[in-house]
């Protein structure tokens, strides 16, 4: 994770110099970033598929934190939020953490303290673009299966044999068998546990 | 009145000048008040002696009032100057009534002399000390408003605490974080001094910036005797921004300014008057904290008001004041807010109003108010009295 060139640190916070010391602390431990003065600013330039972690001050004009955080939300957005808070504001930073933050700091804060909760959103991150990932696969391999070869996986991961499946789909066993290794071929899968593991995902995960 | 010569032993240990004249104003009788009050012997005041020690336009102008009651017969009465021998002069008060013989004709004038001078000189003094007791009463009264403007400043910053702990916390954030970044960077070897010299620079300028909020801070508690000078109406609001921004960003409401330039000086308290100011955009910012983001916004500006009057005014978008708060708006504890203890615009009529300004408000077409108070430029400030 550290150094790679594809994650962002986004930072929003609209006091300049919080802003501008926070990208050099960034930088110095080779993490890209990105700073916004303001709310609107960040929404007006972001990118759902960007990945990295967001740092965000929660009391700002305008847009609060609180605020931005419930817009991405809304659009569905998985960027884990790291929100930095001035000492007076702990009830907001709880209510915020209720709301799906992943963490939060109060100002000022030591480098390290701050550097290891990034690390741990981009983690956080990379670990849900991982499985992602690879829903987006299992599903790229249902939509690549024929209408025949569906019917065959319902009936094997029901844990239909193959005489049994021919029988009810009034078919030969044969054919059965041809299915059945093309759909185990498109799939990916090397056993039929792991064809019903990943059709369980698909059927768990919500649609996006 | 007249007096017959009979009377002339009678009033003759009398305490006060009696001296009679004939119709030229001669004199023929002088008793020993009299000769007390002007300095000479019986002798000596005979016939026209009387008048030897009074100042020389005393003389004339009592010759020419003799001569005016000689004619209208009217009595006269004037205050006079007489150096009694030469010495020290003292005031005398003449009263002189004309004396009338048988056919109705004058025969002369029966005068009264009093010495007045340790009188008017009790008088001078009693009128010093009234008017010193005063300026004493005044300058308490003074003292006691000086006092009450200050306890309110220092409220006010004490409502402002939270707001001026966060901000700055703001540049000490920055500062450590600058130096933390920096002592990454020089760790990894991956930083040159002209990097360093800069982020240094950085640091430097955050620090300053977190003094210079305590400064404003100290200028604002600090108990200080008021100070009038000559002061730039731009200048003094400008000076109080960064403390009013501190409640501005407290409470997310943007915070504008549009100063008209070149706006001629004024003589003011500067504390007092940032203080009107501060007072008024805590106001502002109050209406409309509640508010929708979009009308979350407080104006200042600043400009002319008529010929020889400046003008400060603080829009912004509220709810505006209600019709019933309206008369007890200027009124000493008189709040509707959760914080503040009521004083805000009660102390900030009586400031502008010891700077021969006028403070009020306007409702905004739409919703909203304008406060506002006016300031006479220098040039237009007849007699100043705090």
């Amino acid at each position: 994770m550290r150094g790679d060139g594809e994650v962002t640190v986004f930072v929003v916070d609209d006091d300049p110099g919080v802003l501008d010391s926070l990208g050099l602390l960034l930088r110095s431990d080779g993490l890209r970033s990105r700073g916004f003065a303001s709310a609107t600013a960040f929404l007006d330039a972001y990118d759902p598929d960007a990945s990295g972690c967001l740092i965000l001050d929660l009391r700002m004009p305008e847009m609060s934190g609180a605020e931005l955080q419930s817009r991405l939300r809304s659009m569905d957005s998985h960027l884990p939020v790291i929100f930095v808070t001035a000492h007076g504001d702990v009830p907001t930073a709880v209510s915020a953490m209720k709301a799906g933050a992943v963490d939060f700091i109060q100002k000022p804060f030591t480098d390290e303290k701050l550097l290891d909760k990034v690390h741990q959103a981009l983690e956080l991150d990379a670990g849900r673009r991982r499985e992602r990932a690879g829903l987006e696969a299992i599903r790229g391999h249902l939509d690549s299966l024929t209408p025949r070869e569906r019917e065959v996986l319902a009936l094997v991961v029901e844990g239909k044999h193959n005489k049994n499946i021919a029988r009810a789909l009034g078919i030969s066993q044969r054919t059965v068998e041809a299915h059945r290794a093309r759909l185990m071929h498109k799939m990916d899968a090397s056993s039929v546990p792991s064809l019903v593991q990943q059709v369980m995902r698909a059927a768990t995960s919500r649609q996006p | 009145m007249t007096i017959s010569p009979g009377f002339d032993g009678a009033v003759e240990g009398l305490p006060v000048g009696i001296l009679r004249t004939d119709a030229r104003g001669g004199c023929v009788f002088i008793n020993r008040g009299a000769c007390e009050i002007l300095g000479m012997s019986e002798a000596e005041a005979r016939d026209e002696g009387w008048r030897r020690d009074l100042s020389p336009d005393d003389r004339d102008a009592v010759l020419r009032l003799w001569r005016a009651s000689g004619d209208g017969g009217g009595d006269l009465s004037v205050e006079i100057v007489v150096r009694p021998g030469g010495r020290e002069p003292r005031t005398v008060s003449l009263r002189a009534s004309p004396i009338r013989g048988p056919d109705d004709a004058i025969t002369g004038h029966a005068v009264v002399l009093v010495d007045v001078t340790e009188w008017l000189r009790a008088a001078l003094e009693l009128r010093r000390s009234a008017q010193e007791v005063e300026e004493r009463l005044r300058a308490s009264e003074r003292d006691l408003r000086d006092r009450l403007t200050h306890l309110t400043r220092i409220s006010t910053v004490g409502e402002m605490a939270s707001g001026i702990a966060h901000e700055v916390n703001q540049p000490l954030t920055a500062v450590a974080t600058y130096a933390q970044a920096c002592r990454r960077l020089i760790d990894a070897g991956e930083v040159g001094l002209a990097d360093v010299q800069d982020v240094l620079e950085r640091i430097a300028r955050e620090a300053l910036r977190a003094g210079d909020i305590i400064h404003r801070l100290r200028d604002m508690v600090r108990r200080q005797e008021s100070r009038w000078r000559e002061a730039d109406l731009n200048e003094l609001v400008r000076d109080v921004a960064p403390l009013a921004a501190v409640d501005a960003h407290q409470h997310a409401v943007r915070l504008s300014f549009d100063l008209t330039s070149g706006l001629p000086p004024v003589l003011a308290d500067g504390v007092q008057i940032q203080q009107v100011v501060l007072n008024l955009i805590r106001n502002g910012i109050d209406a409309v904290e509640e508010a929708h983001p979009e009308r979350r916004e407080v104006s200042v500006r600043t400009g002319t008001d008529g010929p020889g009057t400046l003008r400060v005014s603080v829009e912004d978008e509220g709810g505006g004041v209600p019709a019933e708060v309206e008369r007890q708006l200027f009124h000493p504890f008189f709040t509707t807010k959760k914080r503040g203890m009521g004083m805000g615009l009660s102390i900030s009529r009586s400031i502008v109003t010891a700077h021969q300004g006028r403070i009020g408000f306007a409702r905004r077409p739409g919703g909203g108010s304008t406060f506002f108070f006016t300031l006479p430029v220098l040039d237009e400030i007849v007699d100043h009295d705090p």
